[in-house]
């Protein structure tokens, strides 16, 4: 299968395990969010997935190939990722760091192609920094310097993007929009992963969602289903409810006879 | 603040920079020269004492001088690219230190005497062992600041050894023979000199070439890097070794020269959009420039004891480090 697959694996570190024969897909076409408690093992999906983890047990897929035997440069022309912490140690302008993005294909060096040009041009104008091109990435706002991260992955134009919390530094109206530009590219063949906190949000944007607790799959299916307010009682411990298609997020629930 | 990405016309600025300075180093001197008589004794015609101070003395120690300044300029890039980390440099790091401790082991146990090319070799392997150490300890160390002091420490221990080696040396001339490795000279160069050193400095160089494309994407991050298609590994082999076979080779030449290897990647950086990478070729060739100008006023200034290059590139460079170091830590604070 093409996409991304995660298949029964096992990620122990000192002695702790933090991934238990989890198996999950993200097929071409699809947004799917990843969501679950903080250490529930969604970040470790996600390195496990681009095969900066070394698993145990089981097996990571990138597009239908085991990631152990693609070499850095078939990896990154599968999947394209953004990463939780993102900086760049030198003040590149916007236009070169996107340019990065180009890498796998060959085109960050001093000829790129057209296809570079066209594909670094289509993801600036996507996240609006056509304007900031030649701008030093060190001066611009969180949420600017957010969007170059975003640029530098969709300019790489992979089959797969995993997108590691990419709302965390945003407002609210920039994060509908991130998750926007991410669902379109869901639209054009993309298999997209996204890990979010927001459940609101996930439950808006996603086509499907996978919850996480202590580094097992516990639920995955529609937002309505994974996102249902029996299951957020039982992995946040917290009240919810749905009306329509929209979630609605309580306050915590304290387990009966606790103090309050 | 915008960026601008001026390497082509740097690159070729600084190209001919390099070639007028070696012309110019050829001309002055104690005996002036004409434009006419240096190209008569390149040629091999003109006066024989012409002929003498151009292919015996000056031309070798301006070679000597700019190859040394290529090395360390594009082994400050590299390094400070791998390392994400532009306090990085060949000297600052200890790297050259270890380098000239290796080499004056091999003068002082006579293998040069017996066998020349230990010399170069020896250099090299003393500056192969500092750069792996130091890349071991980048991994294990994610800071800036531990890296340095591990630098710092390495410089240390080379220096103490020194010492020991200069209260045992066997004769006097061989004492003078190690302060001028640990100073950094390029005094009395033969052209067999640098045929010795040359192709080490060379396979250097090249190995640094190749891994230049690559810096710039290192520079989002070891990990991400290897997600957007980099080997990691290959790249911090290709850095290590390439770095240590150019520095040893500079050593092999002129002893310990410090500060080049930070001071010019810093001044081309502005004009190569802050890339690592496109910065390698103008900091090697600026390195270049510097290292021959140092030398012509190392040779010009009036003084009954020649300056020591090294001593001359410390004195410009130690301030423009601190500089470069205080503006460093206020853009990065919490690191």
């Amino acid at each position: 299968m093409s996409g991304l697959e995660l298949v029964n694996a096992r990620v122990a570190k000192a002695g702790q395990v933090l991934l238990d024969a989890a198996s999950l897909t993200v097929r071409p076409g699809e947004l799917v969010v990843l969501a679950g408690p903080n250490a529930a093992g969604k970040t470790t999906a996600v390195r496990a997935l681009l095969g900066l983890e070394p698993l145990a047990s089981g097996s990571a897929l990138l597009g239908g190939t085991d990631v152990r035997r693609l070499t850095p440069a078939g990896r990154a022309r599968r999947a394209a990722w953004l990463p939780q912490n993102r900086s760049f140690a030198w003040p590149f302008s916007v236009g070169r760091a996107v340019e990065l993005g180009r890498y796998a294909w060959g085109g960050a060096g001093a000829r790129p192609s057209a296809q570079d040009r066209e594909a670094v041009d289509a993801a600036l104008a996507a996240c609006g920094l056509e304007g900031l091109r030649h701008r030093a990435v060190d001066t611009l706002s969180g949420g600017e310097q957010a969007r170059v991260h975003l640029a530098r992955v969709l300019a790489a134009q992979t089959p797969a993007i995993l997108a590691d919390e990419p709302t965390g530094m945003l407002d609210p109206a920039q994060a509908d929009a991130t998750l926007d530009l991410l669902a379109a590219r869901a639209r054009a063949g993309v298999a997209v992963l996204v890990v979010l906190h927001d459940l609101v949000l996930a439950a808006r944007k996603a086509d499907r969602v996978i919850l996480m607790q202590s580094g097992r799959v516990v639920a995955d299916g529609p937002p309505r289903d994974a996102l249902a307010p029996e299951q957020l009682a039982g992995v946040f411990a917290i009240a919810s409810s749905w009306t329509g298609d929209r979630l609605e997020l309580g306050a915590r629930i304290t387990p009966r006879g606790a103090p309050d | 603040m915008m960026v601008a990405d001026r390497t082509w016309p740097l690159t070729t600025g600084l190209a001919a920079l390099a070639l007028a300075c070696v012309v110019l180093a050829c001309l002055i001197g104690t005996a002036p020269l004409s434009p006419g008589e240096l190209l008569a004794a390149l040629a091999g015609a003109g006066d024989p004492a012409n002929r003498v101070i151009v292919w015996e003395i000056r031309l070798p120690r301006a070679l000597a001088a700019l190859l040394v300044g290529v090395a360390l300029g594009a082994s400050g890039a590299a390094l400070q690219g791998l390392l994400r980390n532009p306090l990085a440099e060949p000297g600052v790091l200890g790297v050259s230190a270890m380098a000239s401790l290796a080499a004056c082991v091999a003068i002082y146990w006579g293998l040069v005497a017996w066998f020349p090319p230990a010399l170069p070799l020896a250099a090299i392997a003393g500056a192969l062992v500092a750069t792996v150490l130091l890349v071991l300890a980048a991994a294990r160390a994610r800071t800036v600041v531990a890296l340095l002091l591990v630098g710092v420490g390495l410089s240390s221990f080379a220096g103490a050894l020194m010492s020991l080696l200069l209260n045992f040396a066997p004769t006097p001339f061989s004492l003078a023979d190690m302060v001028t490795w640990a100073m950094g000279s390029v005094a009395n160069r033969s052209l067999e000199d640098l045929a010795l050193a040359v192709p080490f400095l060379l396979a250097g160089l090249a190995l640094l070439v190749l891994a230049a494309p690559a810096l710039a994407v290192l520079g989002a991050g070891e990990e991400v890097a290897a997600s957007m298609g980099v080997d990691v590994r290959r790249m911090r082999w290709l850095v290590v070794a390439g770095s240590g076979l150019a520095t040893g080779a500079a050593v092999a030449l002129a002893g310990a020269v410090g500060f080049v290897g930070i001071v010019a990647p810093h001044l081309v950086r502005p004009l190569t959009g802050h890339d690592p990478g496109r910065a390698l070729v103008p900091s090697a060739l600026l390195g270049g420039v510097i290292l021959v100008l140092a030398d012509m006023l190392v040779r010009l200034v009036p003084s009954d004891q020649e300056l020591k290059l090294g001593v001359v590139a410390a004195l410009i460079g130690a301030p423009a480090f601190v500089a470069i170091a205080l503006r460093h830590g206020r853009r990065e604070e919490p690191s």
